[in-house]
C-alpha cells in the first residue's frame, strides 16, 4: 500500500516511479526494453504561392476526399531500460486507401510489404495470380495498390531513451 | 486491427507463407466514384521487439482516424452527333452518373439555338435503359431523381427536325445537368450535339433545241412553224436523301404538237436516241432497275413521266430516286 500511493504522489519522476513499480510488483522483470508506438496522419496540400510555385505542406487531417494522399508517419521510443532488439513495426494500409509505390521511409529499417499481413517480401517479390480470359493463370508482381501492410525492420537495436519514425503515404480510393 | 506476430527469425516459414499468398486473393473494393462519404479510415500500428534474453515483447500505437467527406462530381455521356429527315424526331440517348461519393439530384434542361436554327428539344426518361429509343417512352422528364453515388441515370434528348428545312440545316442542341450536392460547379455539366436535316433536293432543269435547223441544246430556241423542236428535261437530286415517287409533269407545251414516239428517257445528256425509247402510252413496260429511268406518257398536250427505280406507268408504284442521281428526259414537238 505504502508503494503505491507513493506512485500516485510522485507520478512525474520518473525514477521514483520505476522505484515503486519496483516495490510494487517484484515479480515483474523492470529491466527490459519497452516500445511505445504513436500513428499520426496528415494530409497532403498543395500550395501555390503568389508566384506560382508549388509546395508541399502536409496538414491536419480531420476530413478527407477521395484521391486525396495521406502520410502515416509512425513514432517509436523505447521508454525501457534495456535496449529493443530485432524490432518490427507493422501499419495496415487502410483498405479504404492504395499505397504510393516508393512512399515508405524509415531510417536504418528494411522495409517490405505484405499482400496479406502473414508474409512480407520486398515489392518484386511480392507476386500475386491473374486469371486470363482463356482461364489459365499468370503470376505477376502485385501492384502496389494491393499492398495491405507495410513492415520496418529496425537494422539497429533501439537504446534507452532512443526513437525515430518511420513513414509512408496512400492515396484515398 | 489485427495483430502481426513475427516470422522473421523463420525464413523457410515466411517462404512457405509467400507462395501461400500468391494463390488467393481478396479482390480489392473498387468504387469508381472513390470511398463513400462519412466513411472512417482508421490506422493502428504494432510492433514486435525482443531483449537481450530474446524475449519477445509487442506493442500497439494509438489508433488514428479520418473521415472521408462529400464530394459532388457528375459525367455524362457524349452521343454522337446525328441526322435525320425532316419532320422526324431525333434520340440521343444519354446517360448521366453521379461520380461523387454521396446521393446526389441533377436538373435536366436542354436548349436549342446556339447553332442558328432553333428546333425544338425535349428530354424523355429512358424506361428501359436501353439507350434505343422506343415508342412507349414518351415520360418528359427534367431530373434524374436522387441518385446514389456511382448511379446513373439514362434519358433521351430529342430533337424534332421541322418538315420545312433544307437539306444540311444543322441545330444546336446542349444538355445541361446541374447537381444539387453543392453550390458550384463541381457538379454541373453540359453536352451538345449538332443535329442535320436530310432531305432530298430535285432541281428541273428544261432545255430546248431546233432538230429541223440542227440545234444544240440551250436555255431557248428560234423555230418556224412546222419545225421540230426537242426539249431536254434534266431532273437531278442534289439532297443529302433518296427522293420517293417523283413525278415529273410538263404542261408547257401551248402551240405545239407532240411528236409520236419521239420520247426517251435515261443516264445520257447528249443525245436523246441514247437512252430509252418510250411507247407514249400509260400503260406496259417493266419497272425501272435504275434510277436513271422512267415510264412517261403523253395525254392532251400533257407530259407526264414517272422517274427512278422501281418506276412503272403507275402513279402509284412506289419508286425511288436517290441524292446524287440525274436523269434525262427528252421529247419533241412541231411547232403549229
Amino acid at each position: 500500500m505504502n508503494g503505491k500511493r507513493k506512485l500516485l504522489l510522485a507520478a512525474t519522476l520518473a525514477a521514483a516511479l520505476l522505484a515503486a513499480v519496483a516495490t510494487a510488483a517484484p515479480a515483474a522483470d523492470p529491466v527490459r526494453p519497452v516500445l511505445s508506438l504513436s500513428v499520426e496522419v496528415r494530409k497532403e496540400a498543395i500550395v501555390k504561392d503568389a508566384g506560382g510555385k508549388e509546395t508541399t505542406e502536409w496538414r491536419e487531417a480531420s476530413d478527407v476526399r477521395p484521391g486525396d494522399v495521406l502520410r502515416y508517419t509512425i513514432a517509436y521510443r523505447n521508454g525501457g531500460r534495456t535496449e529493443a532488439r530485432a524490432a518490427r513495426i507493422v501499419d495496415p494500409v487502410p483498405k479504404e486507401t492504395a499505397y504510393i509505390p516508393g512512399s515508405a521511409e524509415g531510417k536504418d529499417a528494411a522495409i517490405a510489404f505484405s499482400l496479406d499481413g502473414k508474409s512480407f517480401l520486398e515489392p518484386a517479390q511480392l507476386r500475386q495470380k491473374v486469371r486470363r480470359a482463356d482461364g489459365t493463370e499468370e503470376e505477376r508482381q502485385a501492384p502496389p495498390e494491393t499492398y495491405t501492410h507495410v513492415q520496418w525492420t529496425l537494422l539497429k537495436a533501439v537504446p534507452p531513451g532512443g526513437g525515430g519514425t518511420v513513414s509512408f503515404k496512400v492515396r484515398v480510393r | 486491427m489485427p495483430r502481426i506476430r513475427s516470422h522473421a527469425d523463420l525464413p523457410m516459414c515466411r517462404f512457405i507463407v509467400a507462395l501461400l499468398a500468391a494463390f488467393l486473393l481478396p479482390a480489392a473494393t473498387a468504387h469508381a466514384a472513390g470511398t463513400p462519404y462519412n466513411t472512417s479510415i482508421t490506422n493502428q500500428a504494432t510492433a514486435s521487439y525482443k531483449d537481450s534474453s530474446a524475449n519477445s515483447f509487442e506493442a500497439t500505437s494509438n489508433a488514428t482516424t479520418v473521415t472521408v467527406t462529400a464530394v459532388y462530381t457528375v459525367s455524362v455521356t457524349a452521343p454522337s452527333d446525328a441526322s435525320g429527315n425532316t419532320n422526324t424526331v431525333v434520340y440521343y440517348p444519354y446517360t448521366v452518373t453521379n461520380t461523387g461519393n454521396n446521393t446526389n439530384t441533377f436538373a435536366l434542361s436542354a436548349a436549342s439555338g446556339a447553332g442558328g436554327n432553333t428546333w425544338a428539344a425535349a428530354l424523355y426518361y429512358d424506361a428501359n435503359g436501353d439507350g434505343v429509343h422506343d415508342a412507349g417512352e414518351t415520360t418528359v422528364t427534367d431530373s434524374t431523381g436522387a441518385l446514389a453515388a456511382d448511379a446513373t441515370y439514362k434519358f433521351f434528348v430529342a430533337v424534332t427536325i421541322p418538315a420545312a428545312v433544307a437539306s444540311g440545316q444543322t441545330d444546336v442542341t446542349t444538355l445541361t445537368v446541374t447537381g444539387s450536392g453543392d453550390a458550384g460547379a463541381g457538379d454541373d455539366t453540359t453536352d451538345s450535339v449538332t443535329t442535320t436535316a436530310l432531305a432530298p433536293a430535285l432541281t428541273i432543269t428544261k432545255a430546248v433545241r431546233n432538230v429541223t435547223l440542227g440545234g444544240t441544246f440551250d436555255a431557248t430556241a428560234s423555230a418556224a412553224p412546222a419545225q421540230v423542236l426537242e426539249y431536254r428535261i434534266t431532273v437531278a437530286n442534289g439532297g443529302s436523301i433518296s427522293a420517293d415517287n417523283v413525278t415529273l409533269t410538263d404542261a408547257d407545251n401551248a402551240y405545239t404538237t407532240y411528236v409520236a414516239g419521239s420520247m426517251y428517257i435515261g443516264a445520257n445528256g447528249s443525245t436523246a436516241t441514247s437512252n430509252t425509247l418510250q411507247d407514249d402510252d400509260a400503260s406496259g413496260g417493266t419497272a425501272c432497275a435504275s434510277d436513271a429511268c422512267g415510264h412517261s406518257s403523253v395525254s392532251g398536250g400533257t407530259v407526264t413521266a414517272y422517274l427512278g427505280t422501281g418506276a412503272t406507268e403507275s402513279a402509284s408504284d412506289a419508286r425511288t430516286f436517290a441524292a446524287g442521281s440525274t436523269v434525262y428526259v427528252y421529247f419533241q414537238v412541231t411547232v403549229d
